[in-house]
């Protein structure tokens, strides 16, 4: 019992960051019905960025320039591979030319950074803390409690300002959005952008917990999407749920099966929750107009 | 029915633009071609290191034709390939591991398994589509490479298997010694790859002109009017993806001899993605395609590792930049300012591969920015470049069998019921959409033979009614029931249509990139009882049935009068002349009972004419049909009984003049006169 609650609580970290990634997939579909699928190399890409920052501005003044990195680098994404495939309506394209980007910042980032995995310093301390006998490194907590302000930060944008209403207006009907004077385009970028901040924070989050590398991203941005699907791709409470039953299950299988198979039930999970209930456990069914 | 032999037969000029038989001899020429330089590429070159390479791009070509199936014919984006390419050759390997099986038995197991794999992977994969299918299919990838890594006792693990050199032809086992020597031994090999390579196009060929190859392109161009076909589009994905596992799995086993050795990290998601930039390359819909894309992907890496060969091409592809850009801007074209971003980008490449020692590292980079080129700039990939710029190039099969004859009547086939039984009764069909009820409890009874008017304001409910009549809505509540004891409801739309229910769409539907010929081929694919053996092995029946098939689809477009049409794809007809074809191909069904909803919505006066001209010839010939139209001298001057919905709920049935003047009916659609006094 005393082992499965600690398994439990590192489960949950990890948990939260794929929550937080998918959270990021969510933002692009509700606007754009599109995805990024190099979701996981804007991940890498901000943790390696964060990693080459540190010496110069500490940790924590290195957070909010991997923000307006992440914020930049999604818009960039947007431009060169969604916009163009979204103007002549091909879901080939998008997939593709987001495919494309990402092997190819994974390719530029392993040329700078190298191929080895690197250790990213922590910013708080390395002992772990006892809660009943259940030890948690304090950088868990900060996974935990991180990943959860930046999506409700995002929901507060969302809800509060007028480029959020934009957004949400848009995520409801794109073309009614249009034909009141909002720049869905603009939008569309603007969730990108959001998209990729958070995958970037993610990054930084989590770099400490793992080891840092151009490798990183794929895996957890594919486990991410299975996140998003279990708990549904229009659903913000589905994906922490989502999230959180991955990551105990991956740390149970790693711990009584094989770390091995470790990635293994998300992916199975994922298959199964698409085989029987595609709109995810969260999700509502829509109904195709003919 | 049979084409009678008295029925007159029509030999019809099919005269498109390029004449069709060049298209099919420019095939046989590549065929030729292909299969000349194969055969004497190793006497030609005689250096192994060539003939390996040769080799490679044969295996690649292998999956990615399969891949073409998927991806061009489908539409599905697939990126389990690599794993399936991986299933395969670990399956050929193993086996020889385990039992010391030869390369034969591989081959064959290679087939088998991944085709049992494909259909696995299609469970989850047939409820989704586009994105979903992409990252499902990537996990699928990912998942076969963590067990091929982690099942250490089948697999050797990240150790890899190594093979022997395959023993193709076993000589000794007749007491024999090789009667071309120990050279020709080393070729054996080369030449049982390019055996495979050519009846995999063969296979491909076949399959993609048979009724199945034309159910993947419909239910890629419309999935709904697919399963409204009576094509069920659940089943056909699994077709497809069964088939193009089968291929990866050749590809696969054959990989594992050639290079003879095999290792979990050769097939990951580089290699997936290294076989879409092939398929979308070298052009989809096409067998050369997947050969020049495979040649690309293969021969790749080389060039890469000659850097002086790189500068060269990027020194001749930034002058080539240079030029368009200087003609754009002189002749100040249109594009000439979205040119400028891929042109610049070609330009800086150069000084690019001046600056640096070695591409080699910067390989997937130059990957990456291929991706983008092809899926902006080349869509439809070189083959689909050339074949627009050279009409002798494009595909011949739709001219097949150029001898289109219409055998005379075969057009009626279940009609003609008559009598006072209701052809479909519905009984209080309720369908709820979260708390709106489209429709509310409504009765309908349709008398056989004759042309039952559904009408009604905007939003009242009559679509509704159409898509729980086919199965696309599964009501709520109340029941279907077709002749009297043929329960409708609760079944799939493809079921329903089998049974004889067949409709046209608000929007049209049809399968674009078909041609009018093709687009009724589909609705008449009821009609082939052939399996994919048949089609495969183009037996004497599958060539009957095609024959009957053709025949019977001509005189279907004679009758919706589209007969000089129907070698042009779908896309290319006016609007009036696609709602035609809707009908004919909802015709080619043989329905009992016809769906027609707003079919003469957006057409010209002209149009109307011909449009009311058909559909009585149809009631005519014994087909019941519902008409859901807005043009109310239409529904006037053809139904025999109109039923009239509001909110849900049916407010008058009768002829045309009762109904017209029913003030319920003139209160639903102009307002009530209470109301409109009250203002």
């Amino acid at each position: 019992m005393h082992i499965f609650l600690q398994l439990v609580a590192s489960g949950v970290a990890v948990g939260m960051i794929y929550a937080a990634i998918a959270f990021g997939y969510q933002l692009t579909f509700a606007t754009s019905k599109t995805l990024n699928f190099g979701q996981g190399e804007a991940l890498m890409l901000g943790a390696l960025f964060g990693l080459t920052l540190v010496p110069f501005t500490g940790y924590w003044l290195m957070l909010p320039l991997v923000l307006v990195f992440g914020f930049a680098l999604g818009a960039l994404v947007e431009r060169l591979g969604v916009r163009p495939a979204v103007k002549i309506k091909s879901e080939y394209g998008w997939i593709m030319a987001t495919i494309a980007l990402g092997i190819i910042f994974k390719n530029v980032a392993e040329n700078i950074w190298g191929r080895d995995d690197l250790k990213f310093p922590s910013p708080l301390p390395e002992a772990a803390l006892t809660f009943g006998g259940v030890r948690v490194l304090p950088m868990e907590l900060l996974v935990v409690a991180g990943a959860l302000l930046m999506m409700l930060a995002v929901e507060l944008f969302n809800r509060r300002s007028i480029w959020g209403k934009a957004v949400v207006a848009t995520s409801n009907d794109i073309d009614a959005a249009g034909l009141m004077g909002i720049n869905t385009r603009k939008v569309i970028t603007l969730s990108y952008a959001i998209s990729a901040m958070t995958a970037a924070f993610a990054g930084v989050l989590v770099a400490p917990v793992t080891l840092t590398g151009a490798t990183m991203g794929s895996v957890l941005a594919l486990k991410a999407f299975a996140v998003a699907i279990i708990g549904g791709l229009e659903s913000g409470l589905g994906v922490i749920v989502g999230g959180l039953i991955l990551g105990v299950a991956e740390t149970l299988t790693g711990f009584y099966i094989s770390t091995g198979y470790k990635d293994v039930p998300g992916l199975i999970l994922l298959l199964l929750v698409l085989a029987v209930r595609p709109v995810g456990l969260f999700g509502k069914a829509v109904i195709k107009k003919v | 029915m049979a084409p009678s032999a008295s029925a007159p037969v029509l030999a019809r000029e099919t005269a498109p633009p390029a004449a069709p038989g060049l298209g099919r001899f420019a095939g046989i020429l590549g065929a030729a071609l292909l299969i000349l330089g194969l055969a004497a590429f190793p006497h030609l070159v005689g250096s192994q290191y060539y003939i390996h390479l040769v080799t490679v791009i044969a295996i690649y070509a292998i999956l990615i034709l399969g891949l073409d199936i998927v991806v061009g014919y489908t539409g599905q984006v697939s990126l389990g390939h690599a794993g399936l390419f991986g299933v395969g050759a670990y399956a050929a390997a193993v086996l020889f591991l385990k039992f010391k099986l030869g390369i034969w038995l591989g081959l064959l197991a290679g087939i088998g398994v991944t085709a049992a794999f494909g259909l696995l992977l299609a469970i989850p994969a047939l409820r989704v589509s586009g994105p979903y299918l992409a990252m499902v299919t990537l996990a699928f990838g990912t998942i076969v490479q963590i067990f091929i890594n982690e099942m250490t006792d089948l697999t050797n693990g990240p150790l890899g298997i190594t093979l022997p050199p395959a023993r193709v032809l076993d000589f000794s086992l007749l007491g024999l010694s090789s009667p071309w020597g120990a050279a020709g031994r080393r070729l054996e090999f080369y030449y049982l790859v390019c055996a495979c390579l050519l009846l995999t196009i063969l296979v491909v060929n076949r399959v993609v002109r048979s009724p199945f190859g034309r159910a993947f392109e419909a239910l890629r161009d419309s999935p709904i009017a697919c399963d409204c076909m009576g094509v069920s589009v659940y089943r056909y994905k699994v077709y497809a993806f069964v088939i193009s596992a089968g291929l990866a799995g050749l590809a696969g086993a054959l990989f594992a001899w050639s290079e003879r050795y095999v290792a979990p990290n050769t097939y990951g998601f580089e290699l997936t993605v290294l076989f879409l930039l092939a398929v979308t390359m070298g052009g989809r819909k096409s067998r050369s395609g997947p050969l020049i894309g495979a040649a690309i992907v293969v021969m790749m890496p080389n060039i890469l590792a000659d850097i002086e060969l790189v500068r060269m091409m990027a020194g001749g592809i930034a002058a080539l930049a240079v030029a368009i850009l200087a003609v754009a801007f002189l002749r100040r074209r249109e594009n000439r300012f979205a040119l400028l971003v891929p042109a610049l980008l070609c330009i800086a490449f150069f000084p690019a591969t001046l600056a640096l020692q070695s591409v080699t590292d910067y390989r997937l980079t130059v990957f990456g920015l291929m991706i983008l080129f092809v899926v902006y700039y080349l869509p439809e990939g070189i083959v689909g470049y050339l074949r627009e710029k050279l009409p002798f190039l494009r595909p011949a099969h739709t001219g097949e069998g150029r001898l289109l004859t219409a055998a005379g009547e075969a057009l009626i086939r279940q009609g003609g019921r008559e009598g006072t039984d209701p052809l479909l009764r519905v009984e209080g069909a309720v369908m709820q959409f979260g708390g709106l009820k489209a429709l509310a409890g409504v009765d309908l009874a349709v008398r056989p033979g004759t042309i039952h008017g559904l009408i009604g304001p905007n939003g009242s409910g009559k679509s509704t009614m159409m898509n729980v009549l086919t199965g696309i809505y599964q009501p709520t509540d109340g029941a279907v029931v077709l002749a009297g004891a043929n329960r409708l409801d609760g079944r799939t739309p493809s079921e329903i249509a089998l049974a004889g229910v067949a409709r046209t769409f608000q929007n049209v539907q049809l399968f674009r990139e078909m041609t009018a010929l093709e687009n009724v081929l589909v609705g008449l694919h009821h009609s082939f009882q052939g399996t994919l053996f048949d089609a495969i092995l183009s037996t004497p029946r599958r060539r009957r049935e095609e024959r009957e098939a053709r025949a019977r689809a001509m005189a279907m477009l004679d009758f919706v009068g589209l007969g000089a049409l129907a070698q042009v794809e779908a896309r290319n007809l006016p609007y009036g002349k696609q709602r035609l074809l809707e009908i004919g191909r909802a015709l080619a069904l043989d329905p009992v009972l016809l769906l027609l909803d707003e079919p003469a919505a957006g057409l010209t006066a002209p149009d109307i004419a011909e449009l009311t001209t058909i559909i009585r010839k149809i009631r005519d010939a014994g087909i019941t049909v519902i008409l859901i139209e807005h043009h109310m001298d239409v529904v006037m001057g053809l139904c025999d009984r109109v039923s009239v919905l509001d909110f849900g709920h049916k407010i008058a049935e009768g002829n045309a003049r009762e109904v017209q003047s029913d003030p319920k009916v003139i209160e639903a659609y102009l307002g009530s006169p209470v109301a409109d006094a009250a203002e």
